[in-house]
């Protein structure tokens, strides 16, 4: 069996020659990896190059190319099928599917395969060390990696790069002249003087080092995945400038044209000028190209049979509980409700909206992304930075900014930059010093909040401001829009409250509730608030939210559409940090008398749900005993927060594999063990799947995005991962790197993924299949993502609640190979158990 | 006060060690509150030490441990203890630091594969710290140094299986042991000018010393020299200062407390230690302000440009060691310990809270105003002149290479041309008999002394050829052995074919050489590939024999575990004052020796693993 790549990547040998430099730097930079800087830490889909491609041919063709770990190890998979992790019943009809003997499960568990891989990247390179017994990395990648760093320094150096205004390639030409050392090794060698050659070419250098334009393309590939995390950075940044506060301008050519000067200097300056040959021109053997056919051994197919049961046995039992959960006749609650209460579609909500409508089943709750379909930008009060609050892919027009508020910013002295010179140094160290370890002693046993805590409560000033509304006397700031028109926000709050299907049947409170969380310690912080706020708190969205439907005008405007909000009706702005399982209410002061008694019992509800909420979540942290009170406990994961010393503040994603969209009766009472994202949907007001459609292009990519970063993160942790956490080392403000020479380390670091379970996410949709099969077919790139397997579909038919899977493009009617039976559940029933825990009715 | 409290003291990270290997893997708790509880005991105890020291009498006090090994001429190798305000200083600040670092990593390190492993590191290191900082003569401090070069190097190594940090841990070590070779001479110096085994007591003793140097303001410039580069070796001063950002390899915490404090001021301490012995020369003083005040201003322009937190903080702390290399140049020593307690604590915590650095100032460039949150473009045309050379490092590391590594592998190799095994055999058994016959034949000194030095050149070129074989495994580990037994055998013609010296030396050599060659044997019978050219990261699936293997290269470089370790000393005894020649030889070879040896190690066990089935490092991680 062979696959091939069917792209633009597609290149037989011929049509390379005709490959300008150009189009090889575009191809390289499609397959580098794609993660911004840490203040913007989005989760996508990490191998996003192959999926064009199956799932299956897609990471195998990384694999084989790349060298990267595409599955977990087959004494995992083996361990999983022992611990009925992995159904025989799946594993045997997976088999059977690839045409298998039924003798090949034995096989599968016991044969000793060999798993040895050959990666083709970095072939052509190794020449160097091979032949002239020069690592040409280990002496250009050092000087090169801090050279960029340098240059793309946000505030690191007290020193800044001098010509932060110049390109990265005409700027080191510049300090190669004005500098009393030149950049490179040999002040007079050829490298340097092909440096300041006007209008350098990338071949030029690429003759000298490799002499034959077939495989320049490989040897580039080669040179750029030997440092693929600075490499990613630059190509990231060249594409959007704008995502550093301090501006740079580089591009990936010049670091290509640059890094192949340090390599002929270094190779003229540790050989000699003329005692190396390029590598073409010596006797070299070389006749791998990177994309060529790949062939499949008997491992890769074990390997598929075994991730696609693993993956099957979750999802059989999730579509049977669902469907089970759905025939339960559940208590009326939509008359009278105490309140109701908008989330984010994240999956660390999912627990507290069970909790909340466990304790008060006159509450009812929605998911939906947490932007609440305000998309702006966020000028906090004092600064001339905006910020971004909402998805990555949109780019908003709006402006929101906070006035007259008294947020302080808190100085930290051992954290600013080292301005200091040595005689002032001479005076400061033993001062700082002596008072530092103090500092330590209490950091260590008595935790607390210190200006270098990230917290989602401080990220806007409560009490302060925002511009919502738009004023025609200050109508523009930098060329956006501040606040939102009437009309328009007339149309946000229609669409939000249509997408979740909240269009009726109001409660007397009604809470937008965004989230972040709280850290110390934790380059990766942005990783941890709210995706579809681009990576922070979702505060100022939720209140935006509240202020523009709590609007008359905008009432009327909406009751004029059919949405008709009664004028006891409140909406209430909040944040949750789920990390401390805090929550913050935004302009209480507006309530009324009899609203403000709602309010206090809606508050205590969330404090008792995010009580118990906390214990759940101790369930995985081992150095905590689970069985505790539930305040205890909360007290304990609270300090996790603000502890130092505490590489886990939360774990963030880690199990995820679920999302639902459809009504809250698909899950409610549903225990799903924080594994799924919750996506409000009602599909009666939706016959044609129109706002299917908006929600399937937003959560495959963001959901699927997320899940799958984690997959990679999970099953590759070395090399498409960060690895451990523990010695990393920030650079320059926009990536972590191990120790001071290595490369950035994008991806996940192994505290957010050792519990998570590589699965790929299953979409459980309820609304008719063909409805379904339509609407996705109506966006290719969304399609794609159910098409080439990256993420699976179900659906239920809401009429009589039978389950579809897609697959091959159809929907097709599903029956289950391995019979679950649906139990019940409660907290003390779990807290023992670290281990993930399948689908359970919850009876609180 | 009673001596014996230093001995207790010193027992307790001896024994907390020892105990911790044995204790399960997979029990995290009790592994932490282990090195806790022998931490915080000793911590508290050191406290209480200081505390009755400062209230009490006895200025100073002594501990002398019964003799090991004496002879009639002159000979006596003991191990001693030594309290006075030096070690009670490093004392306090190493106690409080390594409890705060030990409560920080019980949580810090949880689920951290090598769990284990980091406690017991750091439990080796602190016992090798503490035996420096109590030492009463050469012998325990050289102890002390031996444990604190080895932890050093598995700490920075911790994460094994990568490899850079494989790389820069055997980097370090290579530059520990220039130290190394500093203090070896520097002991052995002070030994034949005192006629006996000197103790620190004896050296703050200032007549006693200007006595013994009047006569030899020659050897004093030495020995203040020797000093000189093993304190900056050890302290990251000019021209040695490229290591210190390197060793932030490891978890946070332990960059934090050993490179960040405890380690990069044992230079500092050497110098304070010994600064009777030095006092008197004015070049000496001069010398060592000069190196203060070059690495001042060189790695202060390093560090402003530095764009990584963690070299930033640590060229940082290299600047302020440098003022403390002044101070200690200007007798200033009470000056210098109150500043190098302040910027150990200061740098310990600022390290600890580097990744902090991230939220902190991208919030502090959102939230503030632009004319006041804006990076200060303070490039004047000085800095644009030196900015490359600053991010360059001044080029340290590549002088390091040009003159002092390449030079010796480019020489090794040479060498090496001899190992052909009919060449080389003729070479052995040819420079045996001449030195045999040549004994037997000329009985008067200065012969002898030619010939030793002669089998000390080709104990020399084994270690090189050991060290510069990048090949067959065995075979350097082989030259190693060759190494000591030529030096053996130089010995053996010193003594007079006086066999229990000999014995002594081998003691620990011979066993260690037999067992590693075995365990090299095996390996290789399971994994054909085995060489030296390229890191194979055999500890994924031999970790056992690995373990072994590190003990075999322990007793084969001479580490205090054996025996072997006072032979060394007792060679160096033997070597008279005048012939500097073959002590430097000596200490060269066994420099050379411990190289070789750690670089098979790291080599054969450490580094990506070559098997493909688990997730490997990429080479630039």
């Amino acid at each position: 069996m062979t696959i091939t790549q069917n792209s633009e990547m597609n290149t037989s040998f011929d049509e390379k020659n005709k490959k300008s430099m150009f189009d090889v730097i575009h191809n390289i930079k499609h397959y580098l990896p794609s993660q911004a800087p840490l203040k913007d830490f989005i989760h996508h889909n990490t191998l996003h190059s192959f999926q064009n491609l199956k799932f299956h041919d897609g990471i195998l063709q990384s694999e084989k190319i790349f060298g990267y770990k595409i599955y977990l190890q087959l004494k995992e998979f083996r361990d999983l099928y022992f611990d009925n992790k992995i159904s025989k019943n799946i594993l045997l009809s997976e088999i059977a599917k690839q045409g298998l003997d039924v003798s090949f499960l034995d096989k599968m568990l016991t044969y000793p395969f060999v798993e040895e891989s050959n990666k083709r990247i970095g072939q052509l390179r190794s020449h160097w060390k091979k032949t002239y017994d020069v690592d040409i990395d280990l002496q250009t990648h050092p000087i090169l990696f801090r050279y960029i760093c340098n240059f793309l320094d946000q505030g690191i150096s007290a020193i800044s790069f001098p010509y932060p205004n110049l390109s990265f390639f005409e700027a080191m030409k510049k300090l190669d002249i004005d500098g009393l050392s030149s950049v490179f090794l040999n002040k007079n060698g050829r490298a340097r003087k092909l440096f300041h050659t006007e209008n350098l070419k990338i071949e030029q250098a690429l003759e000298i080092l490799v002499n034959d334009e077939n495989v320049y393309e490989t040897y580039l590939y080669d040179q750029q995945f030997s440092h693929s995390g600075w490499s990613g950075l630059v190509s990231v940044i060249e594409d959007d400038p704008n995502i550093l506060i301090e501006k740079r301008k580089i591009s990936l050519k010049e670091l290509v044209i640059f890094e192949l000067l340090l390599e002929i200097d270094c190779l003229d300056s540790f050989i000699g000028e003329n005692k190396w040959k390029p590598i073409m021109k010596s006797d070299y053997l070389f006749s791998n190209n990177l994309f060529d056919e790949l062939t499949i051994s008997e491992i890769d197919t074990v390997n598929q049979i075994f991730q696609n049961s693993y993956e099957k046995t979750h999802y059989e039992q999730v579509l049977q509980s669902i469907h089970e959960n759905l025939s339960i006749k559940k208590t009326n609650v939509t008359k009278d409700l105490n309140f109701q209460a908008v989330f984010c579609i994240d999956d660390r909500e999912s627990s507290l909206r069970m909790y909340l409508e466990d304790i008060d089943l006159n509450v009812s709750t929605y998911g939906t992304p947490g932007f609440f379909g305000f998309e702006f930008y966020f000028q906090p009060s004092n600064s001339n930075n905006l910020t971004k609050q909402c998805p990555a892919p949109v780019t908003p027009q709006y402006v929101v900014q906070e006035v007259e508020s008294k947020n302080k910013f808190l100085k930290d002295l051992y954290i600013k930059q080292n301005k200091a010179n040595f005689f002032t140094g001479w005076f400061l160290t033993p001062s700082l010093g002596y008072w530092s370890v103090l500092k330590l002693f209490l950091s260590l046993f008595r935790p607390s909040i210190t200006p270098a805590t990230t917290t989602s409560l401080r990220h806007m000033d409560k009490v302060a401001k925002l511009t919502v509304g738009f004023n025609e006397n200050h109508p523009m700031h930098l060329g956006l829009q501040i606040g939102f028109t009437e009309e328009e926000m007339a149309l946000r709050v229609y669409n939000l409250l249509m997408s979740i299907g909240l269009n009726t049947h109001f409660a007397k409170i009604v809470y937008l509730v965004g989230h972040g969380a709280s850290s110390v310690n934790n380059p990766h912080y942005s990783a941890y608030d709210c995706g579809a706020c681009s990576g922070r708190p979702g505060s100022v969205n939720a209140r935006v939210f509240a202020h523009a439907a709590n609007l008359p005008e905008v009432r009327k405007k909406l009751s004029a559409q059919g949405i008709n909000i009664p004028d006891t009706t409140r909406f209430v702005g909040a944040i949750h940090d789920t990390t401390r399982d805090d929550i913050d209410f935004f302009d209480e002061h507006l309530l009324s008398i009899e609203q403000k008694e709602h309010h206090v019992k809606a508050k205590d509800i969330f404090e008792r749900a995010m009580t118990l909420n906390a214990k759940e979540r101790s369930r995985r942290f081992l150095m905590i005993d689970s069985t505790k009170s539930a305040k205890k406990l909360r007290d304990l994961v609270r300090i996790r927060s603000i502890s130092l010393f505490e590489p886990r503040p939360e774990l963030n994603h880690a199990t995820n594999s679920l999302c639902l969209v459809g009504p809250r009766s698909m899950s409610r009472n549903l225990f799903l063990d924080r594994r799924a994202f919750l996506n409000s949907y009602d599909p009666l007001i939706d016959p044609n799947g129109l706002i299917l459609e908006k929600i399937l292009n937003a959560a495959a990519p963001v959901c699927g995005g997320i899940n799958l970063e984690y997959y990679f993160s999970r099953v590759d942790n070395q090399k498409l991962g960060a690895g451990t956490k523990l010695p990393h080392n920030v650079m320059g403000l926009i990536g972590v790197a191990n120790g001071v020479d290595g490369d950035l380390r994008p991806g996940l670091p192994i505290q957010m993924i050792e519990v998570h379970d590589p699965i790929r996410l299953l979409i459980v949709v309820y609304q008719k299949p063909y409805v379904v099969l339509e609407t996705i077919q109506r966006n290719k790139s969304t399609y794609e993502w159910f098409k080439n397997e990256w993420v699976h579909l179900a659906c239920i038919d809401p009429s009589d609640h039978k389950i579809y899977s897609f697959s091959n493009e159809s929907m097709i009617s599903f029956t289950p190979h391995e019979k679950y039976l649906l139990t019940n559940t409660s907290p003390m029933d779990i807290e023992k158990i670290r281990d993930n825990i399948p689908p359970k009715i919850f009876k609180g | 006060m009673n001596a014996n409290l230093l001995l207790f003291l010193i027992s307790i990270p001896f024994f907390g060690f020892l105990i911790s290997l044995i204790l399960p893997k997979n029990k995290e708790f009790l592994i932490s509150t282990w090195s806790l509880i022998t931490v915080g005991l000793h911590a508290l105890l050191s406290q209480l030490l200081i505390i009755f020291w400062l209230f009490g009498h006895e200025k100073e006090i002594f501990f002398r441990g019964p003799s090991i090994i004496s002879s009639n001429n002159n000979y006596d190798f003991f191990i001693s203890f030594y309290l006075d305000y030096v070690s009670a200083t490093f004392l306090f600040f190493g106690g409080i630091l390594t409890f705060l670092i030990t409560v920080y990593s019980r949580y810090y390190m949880h689920r951290e594969s090598g769990y284990k492993r980091f406690f017991s590191t750091i439990l080796f290191f602190y016992l090798g710290y503490n035996i420096i900082i109590f030492s009463g003569n050469f012998e325990t401090l050289m102890c002390g140094w031996e444990i604190l070069g080895f932890s050093s190097f598995l700490l920075i190594a911790f994460y094994r299986d990568r490899f850079l940090p494989v790389k820069n841990s055997l980097k370090i070590f290579s530059i520990y042991r220039i130290g190394d070779l500093g203090l070896i001479l520097v002991a052995w110096l002070s030994h034949n000018l005192m006629e006996n085994n000197v103790t620190f007591l004896e050296i703050s003793n200032p007549l006693l010393i200007g006595e013994h140097l009047a006569n030899h303001s020659s050897i004093g410039f030495f020995l203040g020299l020797m000093l000189l580069i093993s304190a900056s070796v050890k302290s990251a001063q000019f021209p040695f200062s490229t290591w210190l950002p390197r060793a932030m390899e490891g978890p946070t915490p332990s960059s934090a407390i050993f490179y960040g404090s405890l380690s990069v001021h044992m230079g500092c301490f050497i110098l304070i230690r010994t600064f009777y012995l030095w006092e008197q020369q004015l070049s000496v003083r001069i010398l060592i302000a000069l190196i203060g005040l070059i690495t001042i201003l060189l790695s202060n322009m390093t560090s402003k440009v530095q764009s990584s937190i963690k070299s930033q903080i640590a060229y940082a702390s290299i600047v302020q060691i440098g003022l403390v290399f002044i101070e200690i140049s200007m007798g200033l020593l009470p000056l210098a310990l109150f500043h190098l307690t302040g910027n150990a604590f200061l740098r310990t915590y600022q390290l600890l809270v580097s990744p902090s650095v991230v939220s902190y100032l991208i919030k502090e460039q959102l939230y503030k105003n632009e004319d006041t949150q804006k990076p200060t473009h303070t490039y004047s045309k000085l800095n644009k002149f030196f900015y490359v050379l600053s991010v360059k490092e001044w080029n340290l590391d590549y002088y390091h290479n040009k003159l002092l590594w390449h030079p010796l592998k480019v020489i090794g190799r040479y060498f090496s041309l001899f190992s052909h095994p009919l060449t080389f055999s003729f070479l052995i058994l040819n420079t045996l008999a001449v030195s045999v016959s040549g004994f037997y034949y000329f009985e008067n000194n200065l012969s002898v002394q030619v010939q030793v030095t002669l089998l000390a050149m080709i104990g020399v070129i084994f270690g090189l050829q050991a060290f510069a074989e990048r090949k067959a495994v065995i075979w350097s580990w082989t030259l190693v052995a060759m190494n000591h037994l030529w030096v053996a055998l130089s010995l053996l013609l010193f003594t007079h074919w006086e066999t229990h010296d000999v014995l002594i030396y081998l003691s620990g050599i011979v066993p260690s050489w037999i067992l590693g060659l075995t365990i090299l044997k095996y390996l290789k019978s399971k994994e054909p590939s085995l060489n030296l050219a390229n890191f194979q990261g055999h500890i994924y699936e031999y970790k056992n024999l690995s373990f072994l293997f590190l003990i075999c290269c322990m007793g084969l470089s001479g580490f205090p575990i054996t025996a072997s370790f006072i032979g060394e000393d007792l060679l160096f005894h033997h070597i008279p004052p005048h012939n500097i020649t073959l002590a430097f030889l000596v200490a060269f070879s066994y420099v050379l020796d411990g190289l070789a040896i750690m670089r098979i190690y790291s080599r054969v066990f450490l580094g990506p693993h070559m098997k493909t089935y688990h997730d490997i490092a990429s080479q630039s991680s």
